[in-house]
């Protein structure tokens, strides 16, 4: 089903389902509003009618507004949005600049047979354009005519002679010299067409791929494996949430137990009475069975029918239960690979694969999963596409004087809320008995914490109840940074980070504690290593003229 | 890479002089406020646990040591200097940061220049690369000119598509 726009202005509506669709999105609303209402002691019918006949009257006109000023064309130039009921949006997207074109479909729109179109640039990290909703079909065909025209732009570009192919050290680094620059982002951007479809061929093939153009499977999990990884996850945030709701409902959680057991457990909760113990191990233990089976439906309706599929130059992700969530990454956008474990799943031989991109799906903070919960040994396989590499056995340790550091500030956050609990608890003192557990997790800190640097890319290994192997490519480093903190500076240690883009504000790959001597001399040796996977792109003449009247 | 202290360059030291009256405004907020409240809670009648105008005197002292040693101090530890291809940083009194930007990781460049500086002719260079954490790189004390001709020189480094 191909969409012809050519160079005709005229634009295009939404789906008119899609009224429906805000419709029943606004209803939740209303129910809150009346919320009162339904629960005040008196239920004045008059009251309730007004409020719906105003929310009606607002929201109504507001929707087929919404609708009608929305309009939308696809050229092969760019795609054109116009919005907004108040204040008239008119967004020009150019086609060049698209890095990623989403469709989605949660469940309402896929119960109406609408999907949803996200449309992210390079330039910035949300999203540029949303199209909700058109039809699936529609959908699929937008993003398959802008993938077309990306072809034909990126045909027309590749006209340029290209002469700075001797500074691109590699395949992956290509993107950085600017004649290919223009025609890498286009290449990364063409937007695929439905994963699970079968695959249409390169209409001739051009020297960027060198890969096959058909779609390879590299990992899915079934419903086994996706109620397993749910087990390891254990989220109390959705029991507040839940406890919050029925608090806020009104439903008392005395009720609801005696609703469904009737009275078969009085003798139980008689027993339970007796010791306040009884009552804290209960508590704890029913708390955990509700978090493991949440954590459970959590990962059953994110992660359910998980696959990912590579092609083109690009890792194709298809995933949820209710909400199906497609995904393309493209290779050139991965700026490192995490694996992730804790504790638990690691004792179980399970990990998790996610790669850090820059540009695009703001939800995600620039990480992207590559596989929720895995062997090791799959993970690799994938890894293997984005990076022909294998991670070390054997990381090498910083300083053994990690452990005394980590192990002092541990000892300064304990004092802190020991004093403070002091005032207001009688048992407060008694917290310091967490000391020695706190030196064996400095400890356990001190053994995770690794680094390597071994095929041109850096691993860094660090933390305990989380634990992340980052590996970061090194012609991706964008600035190299030692710090030596005045305790540091004492013990002789400093510490190492190069930043990638991407890289999120929760954990970062920081090399700690080094050794003085050890640290500069990886901070010089993983720069210069750059410079060669990076190779120089100054201009030499240029260079020396400039320098002589800057000194 | 080999550190040679010759080579790197200081800041301009009119700088120490903007980053003292930057601090003494901040730490005249301080005063004021201490002061506003000894006042309060004199006229209020409230008792204290520390003798009365403990806390402004304790405010005037740190703050104008701070304000008269901190900028000596930052002066003297902060180096930078424009290589080949890199732009390389060193910093900091407590907590000393090295950093390297290299030059073709440059997204692009600012030159800001605020109040206090206009005054003594100084201004900033800011350079911004794809980087998270330091998505930003702060170079102060510049002289203006100097601060515009090293964006002019480090522009030609800036590239398109850099990610």
């Amino acid at each position: 089903m191909p969409v012809d726009h050519g160079d005709s202005q005229d634009m295009d509506r939404l789906h008119p389902f899609t009224l429906l669709h805000r419709l029943i999105v606004s209803l939740p609303a209303l129910i809150v509003i009346l919320m009162p209402v339904f629960r005040g002691p008196d239920t004045n019918t008059w009251i309730m009618v007004t409020i719906v006949a105003v929310y009606g009257l607002s929201i109504l006109p507001l929707i087929l507004l919404q609708y009608l000023r929305f309009r939308y064309a696809v050229t092969p130039e760019e795609i054109v949005i116009h919005s907004g009921v108040f204040t008239y949006k008119h967004r020009n997207i150019p086609i060049e600049r698209i890095q990623n074109i989403e469709v989605e479909q949660s469940l309402i729109p896929r119960l109406l047979g609408l999907a949803k179109i996200e449309i992210e640039t390079a330039g910035s990290r949300s999203t540029e354009g949303v199209i909700e909703f058109v039809s699936l079909e529609r959908a699929r065909a937008i993003r398959e005519s802008i993938r077309t025209y990306q072809r034909e732009r990126r045909e027309a570009s590749q006209q340029i002679p290209v002469d700075e192919n001797r500074f691109a050290g590699r395949e992956q680094a290509d993107d950085l010299n600017p004649a290919e620059g223009a025609a890498a982002a286009e290449d990364s951007a063409i937007a695929k067409g439905p994963p699970d479809g079968p695959h249409p061929a390169e209409p001739n093939g051009t020297s960027a791929h060198l890969r096959s153009p058909s779609a390879e499977v590299l990992h899915t999990m079934d419903l086994g494996r996706v109620l397993l990884s749910g087990a390891f996850r254990f989220s109390l945030l959705y029991i507040a949430m839940i406890f919050t709701a029925t608090e806020y409902l009104g439903l008392e959680p005395n009720d609801m137990a005696r609703w469904i057991t009737g009275n078969r457990l009085e003798a139980f909760t008689e027993t339970l009475r007796t010791s306040p113990v009884l009552i804290v191990l209960s508590t704890v233990l029913v708390v955990g069975i509700l978090a493991w089976i949440t954590g459970i439906l959590m990962n059953l309706s994110r992660f359910y029918g998980f696959r990912i599929e590579y092609g083109e130059e690009k890792l194709h992700t298809r995933h949820g239960l209710l909400t199906v969530s497609e995904g393309t990454i493209p290779l050139k956008k991965i700026q490192a690979l995490i694996i992730r474990t804790n504790p638990m799943m690691r004792a179980f031989g399970w990990y998790r694969l996610e790669l850090q991109t820059m540009g695009f799906d703001p939800n995600d903070r620039g990480y992207r999963i590559a596989a929720p919960f895995a062997r090791m040994a799959e993970i690799l396989k994938i890894a293997h596409v984005v990076r022909p590499i294998t991670p070390p056995e054997e990381f090498r340790n910083v300083s053994r004087l990690m452990i005394r550091r980590t192990f002092i500030r541990y000892t300064i956050g304990l004092l802190i809320v020991t004093s403070v609990s002091a005032h207001f608890w009688e048992w407060g003192p008694w917290l310091l008995i967490a000391l020695p557990f706190l030196y064996a997790l400095a400890y356990q800190q001190y053994l995770n914490h690794g680094f390597e640097v071994k095929e041109s890319h850096l691993f860094v290994r660090r933390g305990v109840f989380r634990r992340y192997t980052w590996i970061l490519p090194l012609e991706r480093f964008q600035v190299f940074y030692l710090t030596q903190t005045l305790f540091q500076r004492r013990l002789g240690l400093q510490s190492l980070y190069v930043d990638t883009p991407g890289s999120g504000a929760m954990a970062q790959p920081v090399i700690v504690d080094l050794p003085e001597e050890e640290a500069r001399h990886r901070f010089g040796s993983l720069y210069k290593e750059f410079q060669l996977q990076f190779a120089s792109r100054v201009p030499a003449g240029d260079d020396l003229e400039s320098r002589e009247d800057f000194t | 890479m080999e550190q040679k202290k010759e080579t790197l360059r200081p800041l301009a030291p009119a700088v120490k002089t903007v980053w003292r009256i930057k601090l003494g405004l901040s730490w005249l907020l301080l005063l004021s406020g201490t002061t506003a409240f000894e006042i309060i809670a004199y006229v209020g009648g409230h008792d204290s646990w520390l003798p009365r105008g403990s806390t402004p005197l304790l405010a005037l002292v740190i703050g104008s040591a701070v304000t008269v040693l901190l900028p000596n101090l930052r002066y003297r530890f902060w180096r930078f200097d424009l290589r080949p291809e890199e732009l390389y940083l060193e910093r900091g009194i407590f907590n000393r940061v090295r950093t390297i930007v290299p030059l073709r990781r440059i997204q692009h460049l600012d030159v800001s220049q605020d109040i206090i500086e206009r005054e003594f002719d100084l201004g900033k260079l800011i350079v911004h690369t794809a980087g998270s954490r330091s998505s930003e790189v702060v170079l102060p004390g510049l002289l203006y000119n100097e601060a515009q001709a090293l964006r002019d020189e480090l522009r030609h480094y800036v590239l398109e598509d850099v990610v």
